[in-house]
């Protein structure tokens, strides 16, 4: 599952580093417009719907909150 | 009149200390103590050696100490140069060399730089820990001359070279002035301001807050709409800054909350962007409680177009209107050669701006501050034309103007027309060279549709009759998503290049368009085929060629979602025991079996030749289409060949093919082709 959580978001941002923080959002590597990419390409790939409520810096700060946030709604 | 900002805040801290003037989360700055950080950084500034006119980086980072380092670089007389935050190195070091700065206050890493530049943490100087200042400065605060240089703003544009728009501080003052007074802002605001710091809105916005005595809650961007939420229970905003992009993204997340959360503001001010008529409709429908603001603007004048869109949203000639322009603010409409003209709908030009809110010039540009600024008037590049009532409407940047035959096109009519289309989510509007070499220019029109239901030919007539001939849409591009820049903006060049690309298919007939745009889809929305298109779809199959005409095939359609059921698990299972490949099969709504004798040696090309023609003449329809080999080699096995046979299909038969239809649920980007695949023998 982390893997291909991995897998989508190295895809669409092959600049971006994902391991290298888990503070993906505080530190700022990922930005406003890039934010709305991830949650588009996360919430087609896994047929999630991800509810608003959910969608907060926290869920997305690393790899792992993202598997997280997304096994919740599978 | 005049002032300036690092005056009013200290004056502020003697009448109102205690009241929150900066907010991000639980970092909450007071008044009395932004004056107190603003003094301690202006005279560590000048410890350092900064001088008067020196010119001074900073990361524009949403949080309370850029706010304190902007105006406490002007406190010791310094220029202050904003920073995106998101800046490479490379671009910072290019802005730092342009501007010929003295020093840049960041904690970014900015790698292979550390020489070039003098670089100093602004977290530290904030702070107080800076162990660079060794001496204590007792600098007092004087106020500057209204002509001197208070700041740069590096704007990225569209084209190339980011270029410096030079603000005196008697310019600030009237930018944050006329925010004042074009909104109606009042010193009891508590202002939401999720945008970047580095950009003339979100600017002018902090220095309205500000100046009146306000609150500004900061907030990183508008990627989290709970955010929004959260900040607005915390700290009761009263009003936001926002650009038209982040209404549809805070829309999106929040669904049905939008309205419980978004009408707890008195106001909404959209700038860095024109609504369109649809999108101005709909907020005020979706929030009659608060008074939306839709404002033109440019770093080289800060906002000088102010519409109350709540106002004019049941006229329908003046939703569309940019705005109006403050009494002070002049505005005049010029044709090609400069001369002023009387403009209307028919007759637009372009628009010149006077006031003194205005640049003092672009740095280190003279040739283009010649173009831009003729006595006293700033020149901006936009197509407009002035109403009776002093309304001013926008046609497009001058560059964007489609001229059809010598007819002149604005693509934003052109989008706020076809944006009132049902099932057009958004749309764009570039002009291209005439393919046919006739007129010149044609419009295309890229739309993000809402779901399967747009069509060119519902769209087209829904356009004839709301538009002259000459402006509707010669092509049609159907995307994913409009390409957009950082600030959200429609990025019309990336639309040229998009239409470049495919301009080498869009020349070619349809039939080789189809073949070239054809890519397998597997993900179906639940819509069915209709039948007239099946039809056809069926008749282009059996149109294919056969060897020696034989024409064994045979084609069996299935489309009741029980019966495909059934055929999946049926070659699941058989395929799991016979250790088979069987996958890819995800629900379609149209299964086409198509089969041949196997004592016809032709059979499988036949086959093949038919099931192309079957994707190519769905693709022409939107309908999407993928190859499915499962069925193969598993004809013969029970159950499976009692299943076959239970649609009618002779014993003698083998489905070559499985080919499963249906609507796309998205647009699917197709592989990258072996070029070097072909030899030509001499």
């Amino acid at each position: 599952m982390r893997d291909r959580v991995k897998q989508v978001l190295t895809e669409n941002y092959p600049e971006i580093d994902f391991e290298s923080s888990t503070e993906l959002v505080d530190d700022g590597i990922l930005d406003s417009l890039t934010m709305v990419g991830i949650i588009s390409a996360l919430s087609m790939e896994f047929g999630v719907v991800l509810p608003y409520e959910d969608i907060v810096p926290e869920n997305f700060n690393s790899i792992d909150a993202m598997v997280e946030l997304i096994e919740k709604f599978m | 009149m005049f002032d300036t900002l690092v005056n009013r805040i200290f004056e502020l801290a003697a009448a109102q200390p205690d009241k929150l003037a900066v907010a991000l989360k639980k970092e909450q700055v007071s008044y009395s103590e932004l004056a107190a950080k603003i003094r301690a950084i202006g005279q560590s500034l000048a410890c350092m050696g900064i001088v008067r006119g020196d010119r001074i980086l900073f990361t524009a980072l949403s949080k309370p100490e850029m706010v304190a380092a902007y105006l406490g670089i002007q406190y010791c007389g310094g220029i202050a140069v904003f920073i995106d935050k998101n800046s490479t190195p490379e671009n910072s070091a290019m802005v730092y060399e342009d501007a010929e700065a003295v020093l840049f206050l960041t904690d970014k890493p900015m790698k292979g730089f550390e020489e070039k530049l003098r670089i100093v943490s602004l977290k530290q100087l904030y702070n107080g820990t800076l162990e660079e200042i060794r001496t204590q400065s007792l600098l007092e605060y004087t106020m500057p001359k209204e002509d001197d240089m208070a700041e740069l703003l590096f704007t990225t544009g569209t084209t190339g070279k980011p270029k410096g728009v030079i603000l005196t501080y008697k310019s600030v003052y009237h930018i944050l002035s006329n925010t004042i007074e074009g909104i109606g802002m009042t010193p009891e605001e508590r202002l939401l301001l999720p945008l970047p710091l580095n950009h003339s809105f979100a600017l002018r916005v902090l220095r309205a807050t500000l100046y009146l005595g306000a609150t500004v809650i900061l907030q990183n961007g508008f990627a989290f709409a709970k955010e929004v939420e959260n900040n607005q229970t915390a700290f009761h905003c009263t009003a936001m800054a926002a650009v038209p992009a982040s209404m549809e993204i805070l829309r999106g997340q929040m669904q049905d909350q939008f309205t419980r959360v978004m009408e707890l503001f008195r106001y909404i001010e959209i700038g860095a962007g024109s609504l369109t008529v649809e999108q101005r409709k709909r907020l005020t429908k979706q929030l009659p409680n608060t008074t939306i603001f839709n404002t033109w603007g440019s770093s080289e004048t800060g906002g000088a177009l102010f519409t109350n869109v709540t106002a004019v949203a049941s006229d329908p000639k003046k939703v569309g209107a940019v705005g109006k322009p403050l009494s002070h603010v002049k505005v005049k409409v010029l044709d090609e050669n400069g001369a002023e003209i009387k403009s209307d709908a028919s007759h637009p030009g372009r628009m010149a701006l006077k006031g003194d809110m205005q640049m003092a010039g672009y740095w280190h540009r003279d040739e283009l501050n010649a173009e831009t600024l003729k006595d006293g008037w700033l020149l901006t590049s936009d197509m407009v034309y002035v109403d009776e009532d002093g309304y001013v409407y926008m046609l497009g940047r001058a560059d964007d103007i489609i001229n059809v035959g010598g007819e002149k096109v604005s693509p934003i009519e052109v989008e706020n027309i076809a944006g009132e289309y049902e099932s057009v989510r958004e749309c764009a509007c570039i002009g291209i060279s005439d393919p046919q070499g006739v007129l010149g220019q044609v419009p295309v029109l890229f739309v993000a549709a809402k779901d399967a239901s747009f069509t060119e030919a519902g769209i087209q007539s829904f356009l004839a009759s709301r538009m002259e001939r000459y402006k509707l849409p010669q092509h049609y591009v159907l995307l994913q998503e409009l390409p957009r820049n950082r600030m959200g903006k429609l990025d019309r060049r990336a639309l040229r290049a998009l239409w470049e690309k495919q301009g080498e298919n869009n020349q070619i007939n349809p039939v080789v368009q189809a073949i070239l745009t054809r890519r397998s889809i597997r993900k179906f929305l639940p819509k069915q085929i209709p039948s007239e298109l099946l039809e056809i779809i069926l008749k282009a199959a059996y149109h294919a060629p056969t060897g020696h005409n034989m024409q064994t095939w045979r084609f069996t359609v299935l489309q009741n979602p029980d019966k495909i059921a059934v055929l999946k698990e049926t070659v699941a299972a058989a395929a799991k025991e016979n250790k088979t490949s069987f996958y890819g099969f995800n629900e379609p709504p149209c299964v086409i079996l198509v089969s041949n004798d196997r004592r016809n040696p032709d059979g499988c090309q036949d086959s093949c030749c038919a099931v192309e023609n079957i994707f190519l003449a769905a693709h022409s329809y939107n309908i999407g289409s993928t190859f499915n080999n499962g069925l193969m080699n598993l004809c013969d096995v029970e159950p499976v060949r009692a299943l076959l046979t239970s649609y009618g299909i002779p014993a003698e038969h083998r489905v070559w093919c499985m080919v499963l239809l249906g609507y796309p649920v998205s647009e699917v980007v197709g592989p990258a082709r072996k070029k070097d695949v072909i030899t030509y023998v001499e």
